[in-house]
Formats: structure tokens, C-alpha cells, sequence
């Protein structure tokens, strides 16, 4: 394990004790198992992206620790994703509020164990960035995450208005012990400072986000007997090769981007709404800086808008959410060739550069839930989603295209027990995909039976999910007013298709196991 | 009911901004997105040719830094016409007459918008001769997956319709061997008209008609002729036996003694080194340019290869090492024999020898380059010989020494 990691988890644990340690000090510190699921209920702002949401909660402490082991297993995943991935997740999160500002902490350390992963040496690019760097040989990874997130909010003024700023740090550390060996070292960095502004009914937020980026792959070998391959993917399975004994590649890359919200309350009524837009920007290049070829540009535009509408009668809480995004995204290859500087230095000229790789992604689902309260505590949940999910991918000049459109009909219900002794909560979830719609062209690819169609195959074939979670806590298992709890969960996705060449009848389960403690 | 004219005017202003973001994001399509590009090729016959015109000649482009792989035909004006998306190209051209090959090639293309490309072709004589009808250079893995290349021959076939007398015969690898650009190279940059050779240079002895080679018949010359499948020295990997190798390059005590010789295999003469390091005769598994040539007629190779006159040190280099420089006019066959990687496939040959490249799947294969079979008339075998090895050879082909195709490629 990196050094780093050893030290982080030091950290971590002090900084667990510690919070555990205080919080059993409070009086009023009975917690329930459902506690964090109830924040939104009550401070509608916590769904947005602006971090002085936080000071509108009606709690001053609350947090939660917990460590879990997860399994994933089974032969429906994506080409570039890994066989199997056993992992462990310790993870800690709380509010506090002295002296009328709140604050928010969260820290994660992710650790997993990821098998037979080919086609993929990235970490923490952009899910929707086209230009992968990949070797063809793969391997078992060592994936390490740590991640620490910082609120803090206050109110000013004397008509409730708000103030906060969010720091996310993410940092990562994946690596393959077998030739050739990449090791992804990855970082991201965000803030995000935001207001919000209270007039009779209505409170209105702004927020600004920026973040940077870097990723750093350094490919090695121990037998250099043997040249590898390494694909410089930028779209489609298509890429421009080359070969050797070492390779690096360096992304780095930021984004920004605002959010204005709007909050209207009067009665039982209480409507959010967010506007959001993001740019993301990101580059790939390999070499130093004076011989350095330029590997891709990705840039993203990303537009969202999320809308909740919650009607409170009695004990029960309706609840309308929409939530719509749009992302445009685009990638921009140079061509370049070597040339002799008058120093005799050998360096990349670009002679032309072109958008190659074209997207456009829409996803937009609508929410209806209803939620039965006793005893102020969440009773029952039942809940229903529409999802739908677009993509129209052309990859030029070839025009190739990748177009489908999608639909997930969802429905759950979750329920809740409550005894002196212990706290029982029970989730169950049924979900379908079903194709609406698909356009595919692409020929004379070398990696189409590899990594085309599987792509496009994973992408278009119906799917049943089912997931459901057990969590039980336990009252009076310690001597202070804190809640440790156990929980059971699976996930299921099913292929239901058989008439292609990929995927049929495949599916994929992910099983978990968490112990924690709420305080 | 009576409407909110508050909540109606937030709205408004609400979907107002949603208009200003919608109206950013659709005037971003000022893009250049990428196209494909007209390229025509202009193949003409060389000077002094009878004809100026070249139609019905072969090209085809490969794409340094792609796959793309495209070839066409020239049309009665000599053009060939591809459409091509933005890159580095080798683009070739090739042809045959009753009396000639011909060859040119472009390699390092830059394609970049819609662009003419001349090629004057070269001619070579199709005199018949000898050429290389099979290179197995890749070498082979060993049972414990260790590497193997003592497995190595060369055969050379007579492809006319005559005996050929061996006697004088030479064969030798270029310099550089494989991943390097070739530094012999004139103040144009084109490759020099003498080819260096490095390593050790080999001569068949004998004094002018010791040793016939029939027509359509071929000759092995072993790196080490041993059955390598089954003797103890060997390789129970390898593909070949070249127990029944008509030559074998043994290096003799000029490095120590370190190369075994064959018993039952002669060996051929060692006419000029590089090296008293290496243990055989090493053709390189990446690939090498390889020459066959002859001396003029009454010349001993090894005065010849001491005289300084034929002698050069790298260009470039401070090293005083000194390499063998082969008129092309000797040159009787060569072929250019490459990496896999696109990016590494150097030229070393001129292409008035070998306008083109062939290569293997990749190192310790087991695999090797085969000329390809033009015709078969008699059960005789006439190889295909168009001084372009990208169009006359095969590669990543099983090894099959002394077995010539029944069937035409």
C-alpha cells in the first residue's frame, strides 16, 4: 500500500474516534436508522448543488460510520470494465453545528481488488472522454481512492439567507503488477462556493464549481524483451497504435460551471428547482514538454435541470422529482508528424485538427414517491421512475453512428420498523430497461467484433434490475445513545435478451455487506 | 383561482435563462469536424522510358500511424484517385511489363487537405535470377518460454530458367538492424546507393562453377544446420530441421569459438565482420534488410571487403566502427524485412531494390516471409519478383524450408 494511503488511514480513524467520542456526549442524540434518508425531506435545498444547503438542516449533529465489503461478479459487464471486483469501502460522514455555522465532513477509502481488466488504463477521466489509453494484455489491478469532502455553512443577515463553500479532494492510486504494468496516479480538486437568498415564500441560490484535474499513467516493463502494444483510443474501438517497452500519458484538464436554484414554500407546498450548467474540459498528451504529442482534447457541455415538488398531508409526503440532463460532448484529434528543429531536437508539429468523436447524451426521468410517516419517523416509501436514456454518437469522417434511445420503468418500496430494541429497514426495487429505439453504422473496424458491437451491444440489450437491502440497528447494543446497525444488500441486472452475439441471457450481481454506526 | 403573478414572473425569468443556455450551447457548431480528403496519384514511367503514362499500375496507401489499408488501379491518364482522412501515408506504386518491374514509392505522405501526389516509377529489369524465396528470422520460444533464434535460414532460389552457379555468391544484413531510422542517407535524404552491412558478411567459395544451383531449385543456409526439433542443442519449439541445409554460417573461432559447427553442413566463407561478440550469424528477430549480391567477376571477396575504398563509418557518428558498403549495382535480391509497428517500419533498401516493406506478427513466432508463387508451369515454381516486397512476399508464414507452394498465392 502507497505510504500516502497508510498515513490517510491514520486520519481517518482519529478523526472517526473523535467524532464518535463527542457525539455521544449530546444529550439529544438518539439517532434513527433512517436518519440521513430524512434530510431532504425536510431541507429540500440538500438535492442541490449549492453547499449552504447545509445550514438549513433542522439537526445539529448527525453521522454515520461504516465499513463494507462488496463482490461484483458476472459475465454482463462492459468490455473495458473488470471481470470481477472485490472491494472494501471505509467510509465516515457527519454534520455538526457550533456557534450557528454547520459543518460537513466526509471521508472515503475505497480499496479494490479489480480482475482481468482490459482495454482500460484511465481512472478518473470523464466517463464520456473517448480518447482512452489502453494496452490489449490487461491484468488484476490494485484500485486505491481516497476521498475527503469539507462543508461549511452559515446564515447571515436576518431574513435566513445563507452562505457555504464545499472542497471535494479525490485521489487515487490503480496499478497492474504483471507486464506491461500501468500505474494511474489520479487527482481532482473542486470547490464550490454558493449563496442563498431569502425573500418572504421564496429563496434563491447561486453557486459557482470549479475543479482541476490530473491523471498521470507510467507504463513499464520488467521483461524488455518484448515491445508492447498501446492504443490510442479516441472513439468507436478506433485508434492510433504504437509500440514499446514504456509508455506515459498525462491528462489534466478542468471544469466550471454555475447553478441557480429557486425555492418556493407556502403551506404543505414546497417546490425546488436547479438550473446547471458545466464545461469540462480535458487533454491528453505523452512526452515532455518540448518533444510533446498531443493524444486528444475533450471538452463537455453539460446542462441539467432538476425540479422537485413535495405536498406534505398529515403523515404523508408526496413527492414529484424531474430531473433532466443534457451533455454535449466533443473530441478533438490533431495530427501531428515528427520533425527536426533547427537545434536538431525531434519534436510533434500538428499539421490539422478535427473534431472526430461527436455525442450527444440525454437522460431525463421523472420520480413520483409517497412516503408515510409515524411518530415523525418514515414509515413506508412507495415510489415510481420513468427514466430515459439517449445517446447519438458520429465518429468522423467516416460517419460512423451509434444511436439509441432507452427506458427504465422503476418501482420500490421500502419499509420500517421501529422497536425499543432495534430498528429494522427493508428496500425492495424493480427495475426494467427497455430499447426504444437504435441506428448503428460502423464498418472496417479492426476492434469491431471486439469493442465496437460490445459497446454498442451493452448499450441497446433490455435489462432487468432488482435490488434490495436489509439494515438492522440495534438499540441497545452499546451503553450510549448511538446506533450501530448491520446491512445486507444485492444488486441483479439481467440480460434479456438472446439474439445477439454478446451479452444473451448474461447478468451481472453485486453483493454487499456493511457494518456502521449512526451518532 | 387567482393566479400568482409573482410565481409566474420567477418563472418566466427561470425559462429565460434556461433560453440563454440553450442559445450558448446551439451556437457551438462552428466545428471543423473531420473529413476525408481527395488525393489523386500520378504514376509516370522513368525517364527514357518509351511511354510516359503509367496506366493499370497498382497503388496502394497504408497508413503509417492506421490501419488504413486502401489500393486501386491507375486509369488510362496514369491517375489513381483515394479518398483519405487526415495522416501520414506510404503510398506505392507498382507494375510489370514483359521486360520490366516497376516501383515507386511515397513514404511519409502528409495528407492534410485535398492534395496531387506524384510518383515516377523505377525500373527493373526482369532478368529472372536468383532471390530469396523465404526468410525465417523470428526464432521460436523454448518449452521453460525462453527465446530461441539459432533456428534461422535463408533460402535463395533460382528463379530462371538456367543453372545459376553459386560461386561468389554473398549475403549480408543491413545496418541499422530494426527500430532506428536508417542515418545512411545523402544531403537530400534520400538512402544512399550503397548499402551498409554490419554483423558478419558471408561468400559462397569456390572458383566459378563449383557449385550449380539447377533452375527452379533453391538453397538453404542455416544459422546452425541442426535438426532443431529433436537435436539436444536444439529446440523442441522450433519449426524447422535444417539438418539437410545446403549452408551454415559458422562463425569459427572469431569469437572465441563460441558458434558449434554443424557436422554435414559446409560452411560458408566469412569475407568481412563487425562484431567478435555475437555467437551466429543474427538476423535480427525484429527484421533486417538483407542482401544477396555478387563482386565483379574474378574479385576475392576478402581483399575486396579490406580495402578501405569500400569502408565507411556511420554518418553521424563519432564511433570509428567501419561497416561494408555494397554498391546497389551488386546487389542481386533484397528484401526489407520490417517491425510490425507501423511507426517503426524503416526503410533501409532503396526502391529501386525493394520498393516495400513485409514483417511477421511479432518476435519469437515461429514465423517467416515467403515470396509469393506468381505461377506454376510444369511443377515448376515461378516466384513473384517485382522488387517490392510488400506485394511479392507473404508474411507471418509457417516456415517450410526446401517445400515449394503447389498452389498459385
Amino acid at each position: 500500500m502507497n505510504k500516502n494511503y497508510i498515513t490517510y488511514s491514520f486520519i481517518f480513524l482519529a478523526v472517526v474516534c473523535q467524532f464518535v467520542n463527542g457525539q455521544t456526549k449530546q444529550k439529544d442524540s438518539v439517532k434513527y436508522i433512517n436518519s440521513f434518508e430524512k434530510i431532504p425531506i425536510n431541507n429540500l435545498w440538500i438535492i442541490t448543488n449549492n453547499p449552504a444547503a447545509i445550514s438549513n438542516n433542522d439537526f445539529e449533529k448527525l453521522g454515520n460510520v461504516s465499513v463494507g465489503y462488496n463482490t461484483k461478479k458476472g459475465d454482463y459487464y462492459r468490455y473495458n470494465q473488470p471481470e470481477s471486483i472485490n472491494s472494501i469501502l471505509f467510509s465516515a460522514e457527519g454534520y455538526t453545528k457550533p456557534n450557528k455555522i454547520t459543518f460537513y465532513g466526509k471521508m472515503d477509502y475505497y480499496n479494490a481488488r479489480e480482475k482481468n481488466l482490459n482495454w482500460n488504463n484511465v481512472s478518473f477521466i470523464s466517463s464520456n472522454n473517448p480518447f482512452i489509453l489502453a494496452d490489449s494484455i490487461g491484468g488484476d489491478y490494485d484500485n486505491e481512492i481516497f476521498t475527503l469532502t469539507g462543508k461549511m455553512a452559515s446564515q447571515f443577515g436576518e431574513n435566513k439567507s445563507n452562505w457555504g463553500i464545499s472542497i471535494k479532494y479525490k485521489v487515487g492510486n490503480k496499478v497492474d503488477q504483471t507486464d506491461p504494468r500501468p500505474e494511474i496516479q489520479s487527482q481532482r480538486i473542486s470547490i464550490r462556493p454558493g449563496i442563498i437568498l431569502a425573500i418572504k415564500n421564496w429563496e434563491f441560490g447561486v453557486n459557482g464549481y470549479y475543479e482541476s484535474f490530473k491523471e498521470d499513467t507510467d507504463i513499464t516493463v520488467v521483461d524488455h524483451y518484448i515491445s508492447y502494444r498501446y492504443f490510442r483510443f479516441m472513439g468507436f474501438g478506433i485508434y492510433s497504435g504504437i509500440s514499446d517497452d514504456y509508455f506515459e500519458r498525462v491528462y489534466k484538464g478542468y471544469n466550471y460551471g454555475v447553478a441557480l436554484q429557486t425555492k418556493y414554500s407556502r403551506h404543505s407546498l414546497k417546490n425546488i428547482l436547479e438550473l446547471k450548467i458545466t464545461n469540462e474540459y480535458e487533454r491528453a498528451h505523452e512526452g515532455s514538454l518540448s518533444t510533446r504529442f498531443l493524444a486528444g482534447d475533450y471538452n463537455g457541455t453539460i446542462i441539467n435541470i432538476k425540479d422537485r415538488l413535495q405536498i406534505r398531508k398529515n403523515n404523508l409526503i408526496h413527492t414529484f422529482h424531474f430531473n433532466g440532463e443534457l451533455r454535449l460532448i466533443k473530441g478533438t484529434w490533431y495530427d501531428q508528424n515528427q520533425v527536426t528543429g533547427d537545434d536538431g531536437t525531434i519534436y510533434w508539429d500538428v499539421y490539422n485538427k478535427s473534431v472526430k468523436y461527436k455525442n450527444v447524451l440525454v437522460n431525463a426521468n421523472l420520480e413520483y414517491s409517497l412516503t408515510k410517516e409515524k411518530d415523525n419517523l418514515i414509515n413506508h416509501v412507495f415510489f415510481g421512475k420513468l427514466d430515459i436514456k439517449g445517446e447519438m454518437c458520429d465518429f468522423y469522417p467516416d460517419k460512423f453512428l451509434n444511436n439509441y434511445y432507452n427506458l427504465t420503468s422503476t418501482i420500490g418500496y421500502h419499509k420500517n420498523w421501529f422497536s425499543k430494541t432495534f430498528q429494522i429497514a427493508l428496500k425492495f426495487n424493480l427495475g426494467y430497461k427497455f430499447n426504444l429505439n437504435k441506428e448503428f453504422y460502423a464498418k472496417d473496424i479492426e476492434f469491431l467484433e471486439t469493442i465496437t458491437y460490445p459497446e454498442y451491444y451493452y448499450n441497446i440489450t433490455n435489462q432487468i434490475k432488482f435490488n434490495n437491502e436489509i439494515k438492522i440497528g440495534f438499540n441497545k447494543l452499546l451503553k450510549v445513545p448511538i446506533l450501530p446497525y448491520m446491512a445486507v444488500s444485492s444488486d441483479f441486472v439481467y440480460c434479456k435478451d438472446n439474439n445477439y452475439n454478446y451479452y444473451n441471457n448474461d447478468y451481472r450481481v453485486l453483493g454487499n455487506i456493511k457494518i456502521g454506526i449512526i451518532f | 383561482m387567482k393566479p400568482n403573478f409573482y410565481i409566474m414572473k420567477k418563472t418566466l425569468i427561470i425559462l429565460f435563462l434556461i433560453l440563454i443556455v440553450f442559445n450558448y450551447v446551439s451556437c457551438d457548431n462552428d466545428d471543423d469536424f473531420a473529413e476525408k480528403y481527395t488525393v489523386s496519384v500520378i504514376v509516370a514511367y522513368p525517364d527514357g522510358y518509351a511511354e510516359t503514362v503509367a496506366s493499370g499500375m497498382t497503388v496502394t496507401v497504408t497508413g503509417v500511424s492506421s490501419t488504413e489499408l486502401q489500393n486501386t488501379t491507375t486509369d488510362s491518364n496514369g491517375i489513381a484517385t483515394f479518398e483519405l482522412e487526415a495522416g501520414e501515408y506510404s503510398i506505392s506504386a507498382v507494375g510489370e511489363t514483359e521486360e520490366f518491374a516497376f516501383n515507386a514509392i511515397n513514404d511519409g505522405a502528409t495528407i492534410a487537405n485535398d492534395v496531387t501526389i506524384n510518383l515516377t516509377l523505377k525500373a527493373v529489369a526482369l532478368t529472372g535470377g536468383l532471390v530469396f524465396k523465404e526468410i525465417y528470422y523470428t526464432g521460436s520460444t523454448t518449452l521453460e518460454d525462453g527465446r530461441y533464434y539459432s533456428d534461422q535460414f535463408h533460402e535463395i532460389y533460382n528463379n530462371s530458367d538456367e543453372t545459376i552457379y553459386l560461386d561468389g555468391l554473398c549475403i549480408g544484413v543491413m545496418q541499422p538492424s530494426s527500430s532506428k531510422e536508417s542515418p545512411w542517407v545523402d544531403s537530400n535524404g534520400d538512402l544512399m546507393n550503397k548499402l551498409p552491412l554490419q554483423f558478419y558478411v558471408w561468400y559462397v567459395p569456390g572458383d566459378g562453377d563449383d557449385y550449380p544451383l539447377e533452375a527452379r531449385t533453391s538453397m538453404i543456409i542455416a544459422q546452425d544446420g541442426i535438426d532443431h526439433k529433436t537435436d539436444a542443442a536444439g529446440n523442441s519449439n522450433s519449426p524447422v530441421n535444417l539438418g539437410n541445409a545446403d549452408w551454415e554460417t559458422y562463425c569459427g573461432d572469431i569469437n572465441g569459438g563460441k558458434d558449434a559447427d554443424a557436422p554435414g553442413v559446409p560452411n560458408l566463407s566469412m569475407m568481412f565482420t563487425t562484431t567478435t561478440g555475437m555467437f551466429d550469424w543474427l538476423h535480427s528477430v525484429f527484421g533486417a534488410g538483407v542482401i544477396i549480391f555478387k563482386l565483379p567477376e574474378g574479385t576475392d571477396p576478402i581483399t575486396w571487403a579490406s580495402n578501405p575504398d569500400n569502408l565507411s563509418t556511420k554518418p553521424g557518428s563519432s564511433s570509428t566502427r567501419e561497416y561494408l558498403m555494397i554498391p546497389s549495382d551488386y546487389v542481386i535480391d533484397a528484401v526489407e524485412v520490417v517491425r510490425i509497428e507501423e511507426e517503426k517500419r524503416y526503410k533501409r533498401i532503396p526502391d529501386e531494390l525493394d520498393a516495400g516493406k513485409v514483417w511477421c506478427s511479432g518476435i519469437y513466432t515461429s514465423q517467416s516471409i515467403r515470396r509469393k508463387v506468381k505461377q506454376i508451369i510444369d511443377g515448376k515454381v515461378i516466384y513473384q519478383d517485382t522488387n517490392n516486397s510488400s506485394e511479392d512476399f507473404l508474411g507471418s508464414q509457417i516456415p517450410t524450408p526446401g517445400i515449394h507452394p503447389t498452389v498459385v498465392d
